[in-house]
């Protein structure tokens, strides 16, 4: 057996702490841009008031007065749930969602003792398809939820929750195939540093060129999958109360929030790391800027500084595609259930499945890696 | 050794796990811990290096098969009351007979067999070790040769053989509906 050094178990175990921090932080974070989004769209002011002493900064301290006032709530249990599910339930969410952190790629590998630490705390031989796994365990939580509520709102919540959740992963699974063709592995890494180079001279060479139809569905089926707006089926105040959530307050009615931002963060992660090119720069890749830098700083030093240009670049993609979920959210109605489901298996399934067809053929005439 | 370690606790708790799930009176119970148990057979998976089998089992099994089973169980919503369960039979007990000494042949064999042998000499042992970085990317590569070459024609039947079920679920259905339509 290879014995690990004690230098890649304490950087593996400060990438996987920096994930789950970062993943942590989402869902405060995102509550508060959610609700000065929707103020924006709504011409409203939205919370702009709670600051830390006499700053004001925008409203940010909202947040930390929501954290606060959750946390003293009452926690209340109705006694007519199953009472070990209810409680378990909002758990998964967010230890599914924050596990997921893990694996997320914050740049290539810098050098340690010596020693090559990659950035991507768990690299599996199989890829991305560990976000993939983990994701699909979090509705779990949902229709747990719903169940153990003992109420026939949350019940109906649970099931669309997971019949939502299966039909979608048909099509996401189907989504992703033409990318595994087009870049020739399942590793992020490889992916990301394939996706550096300049495609026709003008053009990064991002999946979302050689792939759109695919980040399409792509698209559309993490929403459905991180039960965003418009497909949140599962809460749909107008019909079902607030589905698997009825019976859930304070705390644990957070965490299943936390659980939701941390997955959508991950999938956001996902979706740069394979169609946006991940950390690397647009037309600057880090391999050109190592290039240019070593000579003066040497090249494990330029590693480090290439390190937070890189997590700054990743997370600067990620926010902007967070806001374009934001903006949906408050531009797009609710799906109806069957309409829902029509979508899912009608339309998106067909053509990923031709999408896949059709990028084996092409791929089978053209190498692209 | 941490290999075997956490390999053996958890094969333990998974044959514990199982004993526990097939007593249990209400049916979401059953399912979350044979969830649980598809994990623990995933993470024994994991420990032995071949991931990719890890992760395809909690996809599959943990994610998406047994989804449909909460789903399905959820749909019914019967509380235990309801569901009747049967006295057990005496050929039922001749069976759970058999299979417990299956059990126990085949567990005593591979477990004599690792004590004969010695530890060093089985597959458990033999298996590479998870994070080793030049067998970045082999496991998926040698699962998806061995899929496409050797076992082309067992795997393109399976698929067929599940392709034939699901016509089968779809003409049930549609007979289903077709009589209903009928008698009303």
């Amino acid at each position: 057996m290879v014995e690990l050094s004690l230098t890649q178990i304490i950087s593996t175990i400060l990438l996987m702490l920096l994930g789950i921090a970062v993943g942590a932080q989402v869902a405060p974070i995102m509550s508060w841009v959610e609700r000065r989004q929707c103020a924006i769209i709504q011409r409203r002011l939205g919370p702009n008031r709670v600051g830390i002493f006499n700053f004001r900064i925008f409203g940010l301290g909202q947040p930390i007065a929501d954290a606060i006032k959750l946390l003293f709530k009452e926690d209340f249990v109705p006694p007519y749930v199953h009472k070990a599910f209810y409680v378990m339930a909002p758990v998964v969410p967010v230890i599914t969602g924050l596990a997921v952190t893990v694996a997320i790629p914050w740049g290539s590998h810098v050098v340690v003792n010596n020693q090559i630490v990659n950035l991507q705390a768990v690299n599996l031989n199989s890829g991305f398809l560990l976000i993939f796994a983990l994701s699909s365990l979090a509705v779990y939580g949902v229709t747990l939820a719903g169940w153990s509520s003992n109420n026939k709102y949350s019940l109906l919540g649970g099931l669309r929750a997971s019949a939502q959740m299966v039909s979608y992963e048909v099509a996401m699974g189907m989504s992703i195939i033409p990318l595994v063709f087009i870049w020739g592995t399942l590793d992020l890494q490889v992916m990301i540093s394939r996706q550096s180079e300049i495609l026709f001279g003008f053009l990064p060479n991002w999946g979302l060129f050689h792939a759109p139809v695919s980040f399409i569905i792509f698209l559309v089926t993490i929403f459905a999958e991180t039960n965003r707006l418009p497909f949140d089926l599962a809460e749909s105040e107008g019909e079902l109360v607030a589905g698997f959530l009825t019976e859930y307050g304070a705390m644990r009615w957070s965490l299943f929030f936390l659980g939701e931002y941390s997955m959508m963060f991950v999938m956001c992660v996902l979706t740069v790391s394979m169609f946006f090119g991940g950390y690397e720069i647009p037309w600057i890749s880090q391999h050109l800027l190592l290039d240019l830098l070593s000579p003066t700083f040497g090249e494990a030093l330029t590693r480090w500084i290439l390190l937070p240009i890189g997590i700054g670049v990743l997370l600067l993609k990620v926010v902007l595609l967070m806001w374009f979920f934001v903006q949906v959210r408050f531009t797009i109605p609710r799906f109806r259930y069957d309409q829902l489901m029509k979508l899912g298996w009608v339309y998106l399934l067909p053509i990923a499945l031709v999408n896949l067809v059709v990028t084996a053929i092409i791929t089978a005439f053209i190498k692209f890696h | 050794m941490a290999i075997q370690i956490s390999f053996l606790i958890m094969g333990i708790l998974a044959v514990f796990l199982s004993g526990m799930m097939i007593t249990r009176k209400w049916p979401v119970t059953a399912a979350m811990l044979l969830i649980i148990i598809m994990m623990l057979l995933a993470g024994m998976y994991g420990v032995l290096g071949a991931h990719f089998s890890a992760v395809a089992q909690i996809i599959v099994y943990a994610g998406a098969i047994m989804v449909v089973f909460v789903f399905v169980i959820m749909l019914l919503n019967l509380p235990p009351e309801e569901l009747r369960y049967g006295r057990i039979t005496i050929n039922e007990i001749i069976l759970i007979g058999i299979g417990f000494l299956g059990a126990l042949f085949l567990g005593t064999k591979v477990g004599l067999g690792y004590l004969v042998s010695g530890l060093n000499s089985t597959t458990l042992i033999n298996a590479r070790p998870p994070y080793y970085p030049a067998e970045m990317n082999e496991n998926v590569k040698n699962v998806s040769t061995l899929m496409f070459t050797d076992y082309l024609w067992a795997f393109e039947i399976v698929s067929f053989l599940i392709l034939a079920a699901i016509v089968g679920s779809i003409v049930i259905a549609k007979k289903a509906k077709v009589n209903n339509a009928k008698s009303s």
